[in-house]
């Protein structure tokens, strides 16, 4: 089975369970076609997760957030990239980017300037790429934060721990796009933790779960913790719909992140079945429970948006000449 | 019989290709008719099915292995729904179905 099929799959378990079987043999046979007609494999993996929302939330489903469209993306792929969210529409779409092209003034007039050949990304200054860690330092302290909150989460609440699915085995490194309609020099990457076999059973005990996060984290660099419950495109009815209710404290689904430099991030997630009272989220985890996740779990993601290979230091020097001192134009729609 | 009561543009382009088609069209090829992505063909296609615009089936005897295609046609009621859409919006009328269209027939 291909990556791209395994994807439909993982998209067919958003919908309503009457509706997956015709849909899994509908995508499926138009996977199969699309290179007849011409249209990329992954704009029909890309439309499956889109209908799959579509019809799952007029189904009266919860809310499928582009969020947990990621999340279930992410599952699929084994790259949980649900911090990066244009990073990961953007390794689907690649194939439809169009190069960006601007004009500069030079002393002798005006040059074009191709930033499909861009080695970074957009959102992050090379200047800080090359100051900060490299994609081989990043995954190491990212690894040594994952292990130091399970063993403090261990000392503080007694949980144990078990491997998370990982389809993708090993790799936790996966290349850029620039979002100028070619490939950046720089690396995605998502190491994702173990996950604990256990949740904590009080709301206290979980904000003790949370300071651990946070203080190990801030150890590391990480700043601007925060709950998905307080962000500010967080709606009253995306929250009950993607976490269970208004407040983290009676929610199903308490995450949130906080930030590090040079585009890291760290991403947890906290799920505790006991509170879906009506039994949506248990459904809707049917997917994600045949891939390995634990239904009452704690677990957490590092990643990084765009960290440079050790090697590659000289090459992305070589080819970001071209573009210093240039303003980077914006990115294309993903 | 429900109405839209959401018209976008490619909604309206992907009603007028199944009003000017009079086989019923594989769903990935409306997208390609249409040129559009079929992440927005498919929630088209799907809100349609629902309020009972289409109806879909799949296709018959094929000379390739493996799961079926999906076509979609306008059922009756939907024929009269989208052409009062498109007389309202003041278009064209529908135009030919575009060679794209020859993948095959349902059934």
């Amino acid at each position: 089975m291909s990556a791209a099929e395994r994807l439909v799959r993982v998209a067919v378990t958003l919908l309503p369970r009457a509706r997956r079987d015709a849909r899994r043999e509908e995508w499926l046979a138009d996977l199969a076609g699309a290179e007849e007609i011409g249209i990329p494999r992954a704009q029909v993996v890309w439309g499956a997760f889109r209908a799959a929302a579509s019809e799952g939330a007029r189904a009266g489903r919860a809310s499928l957030t582009p969020r947990r469209v990621l999340i279930a993306i992410a599952i699929g792929t084994g790259a949980l990239v649900v911090g990066a969210p244009v990073a990961a529409f953007a390794v689907l779409l690649a194939a439809d980017a169009r190069g960006v092209v601007t004009v500069e003034k030079t002393a002798d007039g005006e040059r074009e300037v191709f930033w499909r050949d861009y080695p970074g990304i957009p959102e992050i200054d090379p200047a800080e790429v090359l100051a900060g860690p490299t994609l081989e330092e990043g995954e190491a302290a990212g690894r040594a934060m994952l292990t130091e909150i399970e063993d403090e989460l261990t000392a503080e609440l007694g949980l144990q721990w078990a491997p998370a699915p990982a389809p993708n085995g090993e790799d936790v490194a996966f290349p850029a796009q620039n979002y100028y309609g070619g490939t950046s020099m720089l690396h995605i990457l998502n190491v994702q933790s173990r996950q604990a076999t256990s949740v904590p059973a009080t709301w206290e005990e979980k904000e003790r779960a949370l300071d651990v996060i946070e203080a190990v984290a801030s150890r590391h660099g990480f700043t601007d913790f925060r709950l998905d419950h307080d962000a500010e495109w967080m709606t009253e009815e995306d929250a009950i719909h993607s976490h269970g209710a208004l407040t983290p404290e009676e929610s199903v689904i308490v995450s949130g992140g906080l930030t590090g430099p040079t585009g890291q991030w760290l991403w947890f997630t906290i799920q505790d079945m006991s509170l879906d009272h009506d039994g949506r989220f248990a459904e809707e985890f049917e997917g994600p429970q045949e891939y390995g996740w634990l239904p009452n779990s704690i677990s957490f993601t590092y990643g990084a948006n765009g960290l440079l290979p050790a090697a590659d230091r000289a090459e992305f020097e070589r080819r970001l000449a071209p573009y210093v001192g240039l303003e980077r134009p914006e990115p294309l729609p993903s | 019989m429900a109405k839209l009561t959401r018209i976008t543009t490619p909604t309206l382009d992907v009603v007028r290709v199944l009003v000017g088609s009079s086989e019923p069209v594989w769903g990935l090829a409306l997208a390609k008719v249409v040129d559009r992505a079929p992440g927005t063909v498919y929630p088209i296609l799907s809100r349609l099915e629902d309020l009972g615009w289409i109806t879909g089936e799949w296709e018959g005897d094929t000379d390739h292995s493996g799961p079926r295609r999906r076509y979609y046609r306008l059922t009756d009621e939907g024929r009269v729904e989208a052409a009062a859409v498109i007389a309202a919006r003041g278009r064209d009328a529908v135009a030919a179905p575009s060679p794209r269209l020859a993948f095959g027939t349902a059934g």
